[in-house]
C-alpha cells in the first residue's frame, strides 16, 4: 500500500515513460529502459578500451583512445587497428547478436532456458559449418552456411514441437536433445579428418575470436543491420506476447503470425552470430536474463539485451586473454564456465520458487 | 438489435464432435450467461465466438458481418475477449496491464493519445483501480486482480466484450465484486457474453442464458426460463431443488442429497 497516496490522483498517462509527441506522431520512451540503455553503452565503450589496451604490448587507456582518434604511434596503430579492434569488433557484434536472439526466443517460448544455444540453433549453425568448411568450401570461411544450418535445425524442432508458445517446456527438453545430436555429427565429422587441418576448425567449434579479420565480420554486421528495422518493428506486438497466446491475440496481436517471424529472426541472428567466433554459449541466456533484470517491467528488452550480449562477452573475451596470457585459448571455454555458474544459479532459484 | 449471431457451428477436436448444429443471436447491450456442465463446450463456443479458434463448419456474424472478414486488430476493436487463465507478464504494475488494452487502437508512430488517456483513466474509474495503479498485479487479491484485467478490457473500448470463466477459482465475496464489475459495463451500454460456471450468479446477474448439453443449446432464454427443474436435472445428472431468492426472486439451485429423500430418512 505504501505506493498509494491517501487521495489517489486521477490517471494522468503512463508514469513510467516520457511522452514525446511531434505532431500527429507520440512516442512512448520507457525511462528505467532508456536510463539502462545509456548506461550500458557507456560501459561498453569502458569494457572496450580496456580490450583494446591489455595484450602482449600493454597500452594505457588514454593510448587506445588517442589511437582510435588517429593520433597514435606506428607501432600502436599496427596494434590497435590491425590486431586488437577486429578481434573487438567481431565480439562485440557476436555478443549482440546471441544477446538478441536469446531474448527473442526466451520472450517467444516463454522459458528462461529457451535460448539459441541450448535448442540446437547455434549447434545446428557449427554442424553446418564444419560440413561446409570440410568438404565443400576447402579454404574459404563459409559463414553464409550458419544460417541454412540453423534453419534446419528449426524446421526439425518445429516439427517436433508444434506449439512453443504453450509447450515451453517440451521445447527446450527437445531442443537440448537435438543440441547434443548435431554436436555428436560435428564431432564425428571432425574426428575423420588429419589433426593438422582441424586445429583452427576445432578452436572455433569452441567460441574462439583470436586472429579474427574483417572478411566475416563485414557481411555479417551488414545482415544483422539489415534485420535491425524488422525487429525494431517487431518489438511491440512481442510486448503482448507474455500475456500468453489468447490475451495477445485479444489485443489485437496476430499471434501465428508473430511467432513465425520472430523464430525466423532469432534464427538468422543467432546463425549469424555464431558464425564469426563459433558457438559461443552462455551469452543468449544471460544477457536477456539480465536486461530484463535491469528493466524490471518496461517493453521486452532487445535492445538492453544486445547490449548486454555485447559486454558481456567483451568481458569474458578479455579475462580470457588476461589469464591465459601469453597462450590464446578460446573464449567459449570461459563462457562456458561462467554459463554453467550462472544454470546452476537459475535451477536453485527456480526449485526454491516451487519450494 | 443483433449485436453478435452465430449459425450452425459445429466444431470438431481431433474427430470427436465437441460442439453440433448451434445457432444464437446476442442482442445489443445485454448480458448473456453461457452455462453447462463441465465439458459441454461453453469455453469451446467462447473462443470461435471470439475468432479464437478457426471456423470451420457454420457462420459467424459481428454487426451483420463475417466474423472472418475482420483483420485481427481491427476486430480487436470490435470484440474484447478475456481468457480463462490469463498470464501475467514478470513485474507488471497495474497502470501498464491496464494500458495493454489500448494495444489495438495504437501503432508504430501513434503510441500515446489522449483518447488513450482518457480509455484508461474511465476503466480504471470504472474498476476502482484508482488506489492499485502502482501495485504490481502479482500482489493482488483475486478479486482485485479480475478487476484489473476487466479494466484492461474495458480500455480495449469495443462494443463487445466476452469472458471466459472470470469468476472461477473466487470466493463468494470476491465472485460479487466481480460480477458487479461486469454488471457495471453493460449498464455501460456494452453488451457481455460470458461463460460462467456458478448457476446462482448466473441467474442473478445475466439478462439471458444459454444453457449448453453435450456439445448443443439445451434452452435458451432469460433465466427464469432456462432454470427449471427438469432442465437442471437433465444438465448435471443430478437431482435438485429450486427455491426464489427473497427479494429479485432469481431462482437459487440447492442439491438434494440423494439418500434423504424423506426428512425421515435421516434417523434411520
Amino acid at each position: 500500500m505504501s505506493n498509494s497516496a491517501p487521495n489517489a490522483l486521477p490517471y494522468q498517462g503512463p508514469s513510467d515513460c516520457w511522452h514525446l509527441r511531434v505532431g500527429r506522431w507520440s512516442v512512448l520512451l520507457h525511462r528505467r529502459a532508456w536510463l539502462v540503455t545509456l548506461a550500458m553503452t557507456v560501459l561498453l565503450v569502458l569494457a572496450s578500451l580496456v580490450a583494446l589496451s591489455i595484450g602482449s604490448a600493454q597500452l594505457t587507456i588514454a593510448d587506445a583512445w588517442h589511437t582510435l582518434l588517429g593520433q597514435g604511434n606506428r607501432l600502436q596503430e599496427v596494434m590497435v587497428f590491425k590486431i586488437r579492434l577486429p578481434r573487438l569488433l567481431a565480439v562485440i557484434v557476436a555478443g549482440a547478436a546471441l544477446g538478441l536472439s536469446g531474448c527473442l526466443i526466451q520472450t517467444l517460448v516463454r522459458n528462461r532456458l529457451a535460448t539459441p544455444d541450448m535448442v540446437g540453433v547455434n549447434e545446428g549453425a557449427t554442424l553446418a559449418i564444419v560440413l561446409f568448411s570440410l568438404y565443400l568450401t576447402a579454404g574459404s570461411w563459409p559463414w553464409w552456411a550458419s544460417p541454412l544450418g540453423a534453419s534446419l535445425a528449426v524446421a526439425a524442432l518445429y516439427t517436433l514441437c508444434r506449439n512453443p508458445g504453450e509447450q515451453g517446456y517440451l521445447f527446450v527438453v527437445i531442443g537440448i536433445a537435438l543440441t547434443e545430436l548435431f554436436q555428436a555429427l560435428g564431432d564425428f565429422l571432425m574426428s575423420t579428418q588429419s589433426l593438422v587441418h582441424l586445429n583452427s576448425l576445432y578452436l572455433w567449434t569452441m567460441g574462439h575470436f583470436a586472429g579474427q579479420g574483417y572478411s566475416v565480420l563485414a557481411p555479417v554486421a551488414l545482415c544483422l543491420l539489415a534485420l535491425c528495422p524488422l525487429l525494431a518493428w517487431l518489438v511491440r506486438p512481442l510486448s503482448a506476447l507474455p500475456f500468453g497466446t489468447a490475451t495477445a491475440q485479444g489485443l489485437g496481436v496476430n499471434v501465428n503470425r508473430l511467432q513465425l517471424l520472430i523464430l525466423t529472426l532469432a534464427i538468422l541472428v543467432a546463425a549469424l552470430g555464431t558464425a564469426i567466433g563459433g558457438p559461443v554459449i552462455f551469452i543468449a541466456m544471460a544477457a536477456p536474463i539480465l536486461a530484463s533484470k535491469l528493466v524490471r517491467n518496461g517493453p521486452v528488452p532487445v535492445w538492453i539485451a544486445a547490449l548486454a550480449g555485447a559486454l558481456l562477452l567483451v568481458l569474458s573475451d578479455t579475462l580470457v586473454r588476461v589469464l591465459a596470457q601469453p597462450t590464446e585459448v578460446p573464449t567459449g571455454i570461459m563462457t562456458r564456465f561462467l554459463g554453467g555458474i550462472l544454470l546452476l544459479f537459475l535451477l536453485i532459484q527456480d526449485r526454491r520458487r516451487v519450494d | 438489435m443483433t449485436l453478435l449471431s452465430g449459425h450452425d457451428i459445429e466444431f470438431s477436436y481431433h474427430q470427436r464432435p465437441v460442439l453440433t448444429n448451434i445457432s444464437l443471436t446476442v442482442p445489443e447491450g445485454e448480458l448473456v450467461g453461457i452455462v453447462g456442465p463441465n465439458g459441454s463446450g461453453k469455453s469451446t463456443l467462447l473462443k470461435l465466438l471470439a475468432h479464437q479458434e478457426p471456423l470451420r463448419h457454420g457462420r459467424i456474424e459481428l454487426k451483420q458481418r463475417p466474423l472472418t472478414d475482420y483483420g485481427t486488430r481491427e476486430l480487436a476493436r470490435e470484440l474484447a475477449f478475456l481468457p480463462q487463465r490469463p498470464l501475467i507478464p514478470a513485474g507488471i504494475r497495474v497502470e501498464q496491464l491496464v494500458q495493454y488494452g489500448r494495444h489495438p487502437h495504437q501503432g508504430w508512430l501513434s503510441q500515446w493519445s489522449e483518447e488513450d488517456r482518457q480509455q484508461v483513466a474511465a476503466a480504471c474509474e470504472a474498476m476502482q483501480l484508482e488506489d492499485l495503479l502502482h501495485r504490481p498485479v502479482a500482489d493482488l487479491s483475486g478479486g482485485q486482480a479480475q478487476r484489473v484485467w476487466l479494466a484492461m478490457i474495458l480500455a480495449q473500448n469495443t462494443d463487445l466484450v466476452l469472458l471466459d470463466e472470470p469468476t472461477s477459482a473466487l470466493d463468494i465475496g470476491h465472485q460479487t465484486e466481480v460480477m458487479e464489475a461486469i454488471h457495471r459495463m453493460t449498464a455501460s451500454g456494452k453488451t457481455v457474453l460470458i461463460v460462467l460456471h456458478d448457476l446462482a450468479m448466473a441467474a442473478r446477474y445475466c439478462d439471458r442464458l444459454l444453457a449448453l448439453a453435450d456439445g448443443s443449446i439445451a434452452a435458451a432464454g432469460p433465466p427464469r426460463e432456462v432454470i427449471t427443474k427438469p432442465l437442471i436435472d437433465r444438465l448435471y445428472q443430478t437431482d435438485v431443488d429450486i427455491l426464489q431468492a427473497p427479494g429479485d426472486g432469481a431462482p437459487i439451485i440447492v442439491p438434494r442429497r440423494q439418500a434423504f429423500d424423506s426428512p425421515t430418512a435421516r434417523k434411520s
